[in-house]
């Protein structure tokens, strides 16, 4: 592998979790948003020759993401995304301004998934690993679908708090 | 507007907002900054749990049809390696992609082919000659040599040959003509506004800029012989495995094949260029499903650059009534 190549998989590896963040975004269908960024790895290693080392790596992928979400929005001849296109505009920069190191902390996320509890995970089994919406977990659990997401949202609170108290730790050690 | 931003937020994520919701997220999103970025890192938690939990379920899968898991282990410390297997399988599958594609070959064929669509669109009338070619000899690698009509010389709409002809101007318009068997004459064409077409002894019919485009040799996929839209040629972009043929010499073959998993669309095209001007000379397009029995594939050769009439890519031009007969198909 040359050097050139080692620095695009390094600088990708990175990045690779914005990028997807990004798409997922715009798009809800989880198929299309894979499809997409096997799309948007393709172009990426054709243009990586036009690649302006003194631009910002992540604004740039962001760029060819931007671009190819709004070819599977022609493509599919109607708008199946989930934002306006000056919306996308807003993401895009907001996305942009994610750095690896806001990457890195997500890396705590295991650890802090393990501590919850019983009941928790299992809405979290349910939602990430079933790919359940609220109401197909609500009638698993003969609860409401409101209850599920008001449940799902404190579930993320939860994780967001433990992961900036780990990254807080980390920080003082 | 007092609104819940984490409600929406929340609910974006879990794909339960209304419409009016999701209209009201957008505009608390354009707002500010902040929002924005509050929003970004809720979906960057999101997707990461995401990715944990579907790491989680490949992996699981894999350890169990491997039956690796010989004796129960505590689910930790499965998941952490399980995890780091997933890991390394996308960094492979990665590396293999970026030693599959190289990043020159294909993007110098990307890159030819977009400046060849450039050269398509600039302001000049074109006349092709469409050939189906049914000698099963002539093969790709004849390219170039098919020239069975030197005459360089556009057909006289008003007494036109048997071979079908396709009229370009700037890459947009377009006529094309043809005979059918019983020596009929069917023209069609469109201005970029309006698509029309003639038959024999009936009133032209006029419909959407793309309804009679159907009838065009590879409809869609001419460019950059012929686009009706920007960003038509990423069809062929996305849809084929492109090669750039000849790349120093000074007559180029631009080669586009159909990727296996692309339903729609011509299985093989090769377009024939100068590699000075980039003047196309030639086109060939192989159709979705062979038929032997009728043609190999479609020949596109350019006969002539000459000023065609004003009004030529109109119908009231090319048929002799002037009539027009409405439609309702639009």
């Amino acid at each position: 592998m040359d050097e050139k190549t080692r620095e695009l998989t390094r600088m990708w590896m990175s990045a690779q979790p914005i990028v997807a963040s990004f798409v997922s975004s715009m798009v809800s269908d989880f198929t299309a948003r894979d499809d997409i960024m096997q799309e948007i790895i393709t172009a990426v290693i054709e243009s990586f020759d036009t690649y302006d080392p003194s631009r910002p790596f992540i604004a740039w992928l962001l760029g060819i993401a931007r671009n190819q979400v709004g070819l599977y929005r022609r493509k599919l001849s109607r708008d199946r995304g989930l934002f306006d296109e000056t919306t996308a505009d807003v993401l895009v920069e907001a996305f942009s301004r994610v750095s690896i190191s806001d990457v890195r902390r997500l890396e705590f996320l295991q650890d802090c998934i393990e501590r919850l509890s019983d009941r928790d995970r299992e809405l979290c089994d349910l939602r990430y690993e079933q790919n359940l919406k609220p109401s197909g977990i609500a009638a698993r659990l003969g609860t409401t679908a409101n209850n599920v997401s008001k449940a799902l949202q404190r579930i993320r609170d939860q994780l967001r708090n433990c992961i900036e108290l780990h990254v807080a730790r980390t920080e003082r050690a | 507007m007092s609104i819940d931003a984490d409600w929406l937020i929340n609910g974006h994520l879990d794909g339960t907002l209304s419409t009016d919701e999701r209209a009201a997220l957008g505009e608390w999103l354009k707002a500010s900054s902040e929002n924005a970025d509050q929003f970004a890192r809720a979906v960057m938690l999101h997707n990461r749990i995401r990715v944990h939990y579907e790491s989680l379920r490949e992996t699981e899968k894999k350890v169990d049809s491997i039956r690796v898991a010989s004796a129960p282990r505590p689910r930790y410390s499965r998941r952490s390696i399980v995890a780091a297997s997933l890991a390394c399988i996308m960094l492979g599958a990665f590396l293999y992609l970026l030693q599959l594609s190289g990043p020159s070959p294909r993007a110098a064929a990307i890159a030819e082919f977009h400046q060849l669509v450039i050269q398509g669109r600039r302001p000049a009338d074109r006349t092709f000659r469409i050939t189906f070619v049914k000698d099963p000899s002539d093969r790709p690698d004849n390219l170039g040599k098919n020239s069975k009509n030197p005459e360089n010389k556009p057909d006289d709409p008003a007494n036109p040959g048997n071979e079908p002809m396709l009229y370009v101007r700037d890459g947009r318009q377009f006529v094309y003509s043809r005979k059918a068997l019983d020596g009929r004459r069917f023209i069609i064409g469109g201005n970029g506004q309006q698509s029309w077409a003639i038959k024999p002894g009936e009133p032209a019919e006029v419909s959407g800029p793309l309804n009679f485009t159907e009838g065009l040799p590879a409809g869609l996929y001419l460019a950059p012989v012929l686009s009706f839209f920007d960003g038509q040629e990423k069809m062929l972009v996305n849809d084929y495995n492109l090669e750039l043929r000849n790349p120093t010499k000074s007559t180029k073959v631009f080669v586009a094949v159909k990727k296996p998993d692309t339903k729609q669309g011509p299985r093989r095209i090769e377009i024939s260029f100068s590699g000075m001007t980039g003047q196309i000379a030639e086109m060939r397009i192989w159709p979705e499903t062979p038929d032997h029995r009728r043609t190999s594939h479609t020949l596109i050769q350019l006969v002539s650059e000459q000023k065609l009439a004003d009004n030529w890519f109109t119908h009231e031009f090319h048929h002799p009534d002037h009539q027009q007969k409405s439609d309702a198909s639009i």
